[in-house]
Parts: C-alpha cells; structure tokens; sequence
C-alpha cells in the first residue's frame, strides 16, 4: 500500500493522545440512582461473571475514538494498492514549450495541447507511478519533481507557457535519465522530432512520443541574420538574412523592414520548396535605432517570421600588433573596419604599450610584455604561464570545437586542421575553445577586467587563416573585446548581462519585457543579468539616470525544421497507463469513520 | 415553573369528592368505624355536659334518673382528621417526570379534598427527620398559603421511613386517615414504620411514587453508579443484562413492599409518575378511599 498523503498519517500520533486522556484525565461516567441497594443484592454476582466483558464495553468508546483516528489518518493521506511485487513507476513527463509549439490558432496552439494531453495522463484514475514535469526549452527546467500528487502536477503543466526558444529535447531526455533511477517511461510532448537524442537503443524502447498538433510542413523561417558594416566611406550597416522554404509549397511573400516601426523597405521573394535563400538589405543612412524583419507569409509558425536587430554607434577599437608581420590578421582586422591597427616589433613593444593607451594588445609569435595591462590576445608565444611548453609543440589531432561561444557561434570549422601547437593551461576562468586530444588548443576568458584571447598554435601552422570562418573570428572576438558582442542582441533563452555605466549609481534597474511586464533586477558587481529571456522580442533596461535597449531573437541554428513527426512514428500512442491494481479508498473510508463515530454517539454519547 | 398544577377544572372535579372513613380496614380485619367524636346523626356515647355543649344534644332521661346532665355524643362524618406525610429526601428529586413534583401535587389534591369536606388536614414534610409540619384544620382561607409552603419545599437528606413514621405518630398522637407520600426506598426498610402504623388508631395509606427511570432503566455504558442521597458509588456498566436483573429484584422489591402493607391492614396505592396526575383520585375512589358526593 502506498498512500498519495503520507504526511497525513502523522494523525496516528493522536492514538497515544487519546489513550493518555482516557486514563488519566478524561472523566469517568457515573449514572445517579435512587438507592443502591436494589443494585448491590446481584452486583456482586455481575461482577464475578462479567468483569472482563464490561471491561471491553467500557472500552468500546476508546476503542471507537482509536477507530475514527486511523480512518481519518487513511483517508486522508489516500492509500493506493499496487501489486505486491511492483514497485511504483517513476514517469518523466517532458513538454516541449519551444517556439514550435507557438504554432496553432490563438486558444489551440500547440503548446496548448501538449498540456491538456499531459494532464490527462495525469488525470487518469489508474495512474499509480510517480511523474516528474520536465520543460524542454533551450535549457530544460524541471518544473515538479517526481510527484504522485496528481493536483500539484497539474498545476505545474498548466503553468507552463510557451518561449521563443528553440527546444532542447535531447538535454531534457538526458537530465530525465540522470535523475535518481532511470525512469519507467519517458513520455515526450512536442510537434518535431529532434535531431538526435545521445542515448542508447535500449534506453530509447522507455521514451514515447506524443505528437500534438499538425505538422509543421508548410513554414518559411528566418534561419540566419547577421549583420555588419560595408566597406564605403560611410561604414553603413547591412544586414545579412538566410530564409528558408521548409515546405513542399512555392513560397511567393514580401519582407518588410521597419527602423523604429517606420517601414522603409519592403522586398518580395519566391522561393522554390524546401530552398534556403540569401538576402542583403542595406540600411543606407540609417546607422543606429531599432530595425525589424518581418516575413508577411501565411505559414504555420508565425514566431520565427520576425527577427530585431539594434544598431547602435561604434566605437573604434585601438588595437596593437607586435608581431613579424602577419597580413592574414591584419587583412581579417581591417574588414571589421571599427578597428585602428598600429603594428610594431616586439623590441619596442613594452615602450609603445606604455605611451600608446591601446585598447588591445596581440602578441603574434612574440614573447608577452611582462605586465599586461590591456585586453591581450596571445598567438603561440611560449613564454607565458598558459602555454605548456613541457611537452613541446604537437601535432594535434581536434576533437571539439566550442561553438556554444559567441566567437565560434555559427561558424564551420569542420575542415580546420592546425600542423604544430602548444598545449595550453586553461584557467578556471577560461573558456577552452578548441581542445585536441591533448589539451586545450584555444581558449579565451577575463580575469580582472582585462579579456584575454590565447592559441597555442601559430596561425601559420595551420590552415585557419584560409578559411572563410577565419574573418568572421576575428571580427567576433574584435565585438568581443568592444564589448558588443552582447551589447544588444541574444537568443530566446540566453541570459544577457550588461556592465552598468560606472555614472550609474543606483542598486537596481527596471527591465520592461515585449509583452510589456516589468521586473526590478538587482546589480551585483557593477553588472546586471537578465535571465527571463524566453520571449523574443525588444528589452529595455532603465534607472533613473539610465536607458538601454537589448534585442532577442528566436535563435536559428541547424535545428531543422524537417524533423517534424513521419505519420508512421506518431501512430505510436501513449498506452493506457497500468495494469496494476490502484483503488483509491478515501471514500471508503471516510463512510466508515462516519459510521464509527455514528456508533460511538448511538452506544455512548446519547445516554 | 410552579411544581404545582394550578388547572381550575381539576380543582372543581376534586370538589366532588370526599372520604369514606367507615370503608378503611382495621387491624382486627372488619369495618370501622372512626373513632372521633362529633356531632353526625349515629349516636356513639355520652358525655358529661359542660359549657357551650348545644342542649338539644342533653339527654333529658338521664337527667330525669340521675339529675345530672349528659350529652349525646354521635359518630361525626364530616370532621374527620386528614394527615398527610411527604417523603422530601433527596431521593424524591429523581426522573425527567420529578418524584417530589408528582408528590407535591397529591398532597395538594388530598388537602383540597379535605379541606372542603370540612375535614381536619394536618401536612408534615420529612427526611431524615421530620422537619416541617403545618396545621391548614378546615380552613380554606389558609390553603392558599399551604400551596406557597408545599412550593418552597426542596428536597434534603435521606430517607429513614421508620424513624420519621415513629416519630410523627409519637409526637402528634393522630387518629383518622393517614397518607403517606414516598418512594418507599429505604435502605434501612420501612417494616418498623409500617407496624407502628398499623398499631395506631389510623387508617393509613401508603402512596408510592416511581419513576419511569426506576421501573424500566435503559442500558448506557456506565462506570459507576451513584447514589442521590448518599453520594456512594458502586462500579457498574448497564447493560441490557444487567438492567433486566434490575427491573426483575426492583419488581420483587415493590412486591415484597405491597405485600407487607397488606399484611398490615395498610392501603397501597403504586403511582408511576409518567400516568396523567388526575387519575390519582380516580385510584383512591377505586380503592374505596374516597366517594363521589
């Protein structure tokens, strides 16, 4: 037996109560009489004949009170039966709450649905297993526990709400098997399949997938946006769009930009099924202010048609170069364009440093300065407390590349191949951002304020500087260290931390979301971090004295669009959960305590 | 609320209603007739004359044969002497329909019917001993006054039948028509009592009041049981069983008690104070006690 309430059985502790009370204080019940002596010629008789069975009578009351006790306590704490050799099952339930489950009809979306299937596994009469609510956003939250109260597992799937995030399946099926036993099913709630899921055949046999919704398979999306300066005098701002047909339809649509919710551009695009386009707009003089994408097209998602991008004025970076001479960096630096470049020998590096007040300083194959006083980004140079010159140079064979930093977020380094390097120590305060067999290759970090960039390969040792990515690396870490590189645009999801102006005084800020609702967010180390940034849309920060603007964007990445569930794979429904017995008894119960206590009244209360 | 009943038509009704002091039973098993001395049309025995004597009662032959005078003395039937006893132990305050109340308004029919029968009623009130008594003779006027009293009775000590019986006929020397009001529980027994009775030149006649709680107890789980009077406690637990033995030595007990009465040449009346109160006079004409005028 298994109860829903155990605590409710802390009632019991009332027996030892209830009988202390009846032997020592509770009053004894004494019947007034006329005269005794009619009573005491067969008194004595009674006794002796009946001593023990009046005893138990007299007792009965107790014993009724004890009764009503333990029914309560049962009730109340709703005892369920399972077989007896079953243990209880433990049920993962995960909802996808991502941007595709936005899809549907306003009162119908997908998400919707998701929960009202979940709460009906939940509602079901027979269900004995105890379900833990897992929200698959893009970094899964349990939202219950493992729980068999049925109430409070419904209300955190009715608390769940859809983000414009992309999902995480994967990471939600993998915390799911990492908490406590591994579950007796894992129950998925979403519209697409994911890409992948890293566990083994036999542990995919306990995850059923729950189809809601049509299929997402007619959905034009904006799949990529970048955006940066040209190379004409005026610097001006363009941006980069990737769209993408993911459908079997000829897309014919228009894509209207606005600055500041003023349209000032409006271009029609056909695309042919399943095609992936890309678009060039051009912002001409517009060189700060918000601009809004939005693709006017009648498709089954209308979250991933609408993308933000906030310009805002640059500042130039003052960057040193000590260096032999290496024109693959330069060249990459220049096309940042928001860049000053002076270049010198490492002779007379330290008195330059000293007197030039640089933003940056990169040592390329050089020995460092030995104090280092500006943001730093250091190119196989051995004579430095990262690179591990124990083991000499190695021929590295790359394992992973991190491209969950925004320096490697998006590019493809699939075809770099590095001949030499160093091995590097990477700090705690490092973030490793190429790593070998042997060790870190690349990593990059801050510590003091100062941002440190170091490889431990030359950059002529390998083929990077040849690559197409190598531009779009440089001119990240040169956002980086301008401090832009979350300056004003994330992804659903992500957290975006500003650095407080050292003019701004106050504790706290006021974040206003794009739904409109406001939340004071404290500032801690000169810094504040806004977490809840599941929806896409425009933030704004603002103090007293004080008033920033930050952008977020439905991330697109290689999540694609095309895993959405085959007819053949939704057939695989939910079976009716458990053949055990489970009989909910608290009614029962509950007529019985009344009975008790009807009987109790009946035989002792009523004379 | 008044213990006693205050009903007008009952009043009325016992207005036709008188003793019948020649139909009492007397010790030596015949009728007699009552030996108080008035003016009735039966002569009984003279007397000498003496002042205020009416002198059409002088026998005038003897007067003529011995030259003295003698009144006629005959059998008075309209000034008989009526007492009344109640039981006002504590055990008389007992049952949802009260003993005492019950008692209170018999006394009160017995006086009344006295009293306007121009019948001498004597009321004594007793316990453990006797503790209040009041002369209301056969005057009307007062019976308004003997209800006040008959109120302010509250119940007080414990019974003792016979040493309150012996005394009240030690100390008040009565003759005529005796009631007595009790439940006759008497731990101590009531036998003395009953045969001092039965010596005396009374007509005497027992009243027992009982409740429904006495006659017919219900089973209730119970620890102890207790006595009214005494306070003393015996363990018991009522239950169906028990309450029959009960019913059955309490039945045995009220036997035993009419019996002796019998035994005694004394009337027993057995009142259960659930029956209508009204009926008491129609029991006391049954018995030959009283008489329709």
């Amino acid at each position: 037996m298994n109860f829903l309430h155990p605590e409710f059985l802390y009632l019991l502790f009332i027996i030892p109560v209830l009988i202390a009370f009846n032997l020592f204080f509770k009053g004894k019940r004494t019947l007034p009489v006329t005269t005794l002596f009619i009573w005491e010629k067969f008194h004595e008789e009674c006794k002796s004949s009946n001593i023990s069975f009046n005893r138990l009578l007299k007792e009965i009351p107790l014993l009724l009170q004890i009764m009503f006790v333990i029914m309560s306590a049962i009730m109340l704490s709703e005892p369920t039966f399972l077989d007896a050799d079953k243990e209880p099952d433990r049920e993962v339930f995960i909802i996808d709450s991502s941007i595709y489950m936005n899809a549907g009809t306003e009162g119908n979306r997908y998400i919707d649905m998701a929960k009202e299937r979940a709460i009906q596994l939940l509602q079901d009469d027979h269900r004995t297993s105890r379900v833990m609510i897992i929200e698959a956003v893009s970094n899964a939250e349990i939202v219950h526990s493992y729980s068999r109260d049925t109430n409070q597992l419904v209300d955190a799937v009715r608390g769940i709400s859809s983000t414009d995030t992309i999902s995480n399946l994967d990471q939600a099926i993998t915390m799911a098997f990492s908490l406590g036993e591994i579950p007796s099913r894992i129950v998925v709630f979403t519209c697409k399949l994911p890409d992948k899921v890293s566990r083994h055949s036999d542990e995919m046999d306990i995850i059923e997938w729950v189809s809601v919704g049509d299929f997402l398979d007619n959905n034009v999306f904006i799949s990529d946006l970048d955006i940066r300066q040209d190379f004409s005098i005026n610097r001006n701002y363009q941006t980069f769009l990737r769209v993408s047909n993911d459908s079997d339809l000829n897309q014919n649509f228009k894509i209207q930009v606005y600055n500041e919710d003023k349209l000032y551009e409006v271009r029609n695009v056909a695309m042919s099924p399943h095609e992936t386009k890309g678009l060039l707009f051009s912002h001409g003089q517009i060189m700060e202010g918000l601009i809004r994408i939005k693709i006017e097209v009648n498709d089954d998602l209308a979250a991933d048609n609408e993308a933000f991008i906030l310009l805002e004025p640059e500042r130039k970076l003052s960057i040193l170069m000590v260096t032999a001479g290496n024109r693959f960096l330069e060249n990459a630096l220049t096309l940042h364009g928001s860049v000053d470049i002076d270049l010198c020998e490492s002779s007379n590096s330290e008195e330059k440093i000293k007197t030039g007040n640089y933003d940056v300083v990169i040592y390329d194959n050089v020995a460092i300065a030995s104090d280092i006083s500006a943001d730093t980004i250091i190119i196989c140079s051995k004579a430095n407390e990262y690179t591990n010159t124990e083991k000499g140079m190695i021929s590295p064979e790359l394992l992973t590349f991190n491209y969950g930093h925004k320096s490697l977020n998006g590019l493809d380094l699939s075809n770099l191949s590095i001949d030499k390097s160093y091995i590097l120590n990477v700090p705690e305060w490092g973030e490793a951002l190429i790593e070998s067999e042997y060790g870190a290759l690349m990593f990059c970090g801050e510590r003091d304020n100062k941002k440190l960039l170091v490889t431990g390969y030359d950059l002529m040792q390998s083929n990077f500087p040849l690559e197409i990515a190598f531009p779009l690396f440089i001119s990240r870490v040169v956002n980086w260290f301008n401090g832009n590189e979350h300056q004003n645009w994330i992804s659903a999801g992500e957290a975006y931390h500003y650095t407080m102006p050292t003019t701004y005084t106050e504790d706290s800020v006021t974040v206003t979301m794009p739904d409109g609702e406001q939340h004071i967010n404290r500032i801690k180390n000169n810094s504040v971090a806004i977490t809840d940034t599941m929806k896409a849309g425009v933030y704004r920060i603002e103090g007293d004295t004080f008033q920033k603007r930050f952008v977020v964007n439905f991330q697109t990445n290689t999540d694609s669009h095309n895993n959405v569930f085959t007819k053949n794979i939704i057939q695989k429904t939910v079976p009716v959960i458990p053949e055990s017995v489970s009989t909910k008894l608290g009614f029962l119960f509950a007529v019985l305590a009344l009975v008790a206590l009807v009987a109790e009244w009946y035989f002792y209360s009523r004379t | 609320m008044s213990d006693l009943i205050t009903d007008a038509a009952l009043f009325e009704r016992l207005k036709q209603f008188s003793f019948v002091p020649g139909r009492h039973v007397s010790s030596s098993g015949g009728n007699m007739k009552k030996r108080t001395r008035g003016t009735g049309g039966e002569f009984s025995d003279y007397r000498n004359y003496g002042i205020g004597d009416e002198i059409k009662y002088i026998d005038w032959n003897i007067y003529a044969r011995s030259n003295k005078l003698f009144s006629k003395v005959f059998h008075d039937e309209g000034n008989v002497d009526v007492h009344l006893l109640l039981d006002v132990s504590k055990s008389m305050d007992f049952g949802n329909d009260n003993k005492l109340r019950y008692a209170k308004n018999i006394i009160m029919m017995l006086a009344y019917v006295g009293i306007t029968n121009n019948h001498n009623v004597q009321f004594s009130a007793f316990a453990d001993k006797s503790f209040m008594t009041m002369s209301l003779g056969h005057k009307i006027n007062i019976f308004g006054n003997f209800l006040e009293e008959l109120e302010d009775i509250h119940p007080q000590g414990e019974t003792k039948l016979n040493q309150s019986i012996m005394n009240y006929l030690h100390e008040q020397k009565p003759s005529g028509l005796l009631f007595v009001v009790s439940d006759f529980l008497d731990e101590e027994g009531y036998e003395q009592g009953l045969t001092h009775l039965a010596h005396s030149p009374l007509h005497a006649c027992c009243v027992q009041v009982l409740c429904e709680e006495e006659n017919d107890p219900k089973p209730g789980f119970t620890d102890h049981l207790q006595d009214i009077e005494s306070n003393r406690l015996i363990d018991f637990n009522l239950t169906s069983a028990i309450c029959q033995k009960y019913i059955k030595a309490f039945k045995q007990h009220i036997e035993q008690f009419k019996i002796l009465c019998l035994l005694q040449n004394i009337l027993y009346l057995n009142l259960n104070t659930a029956f209508p109160i009204d009926q008491f006079i129609v029991n006391l004409v049954q018995q030959g006690i009283c008489k329709r005028k």
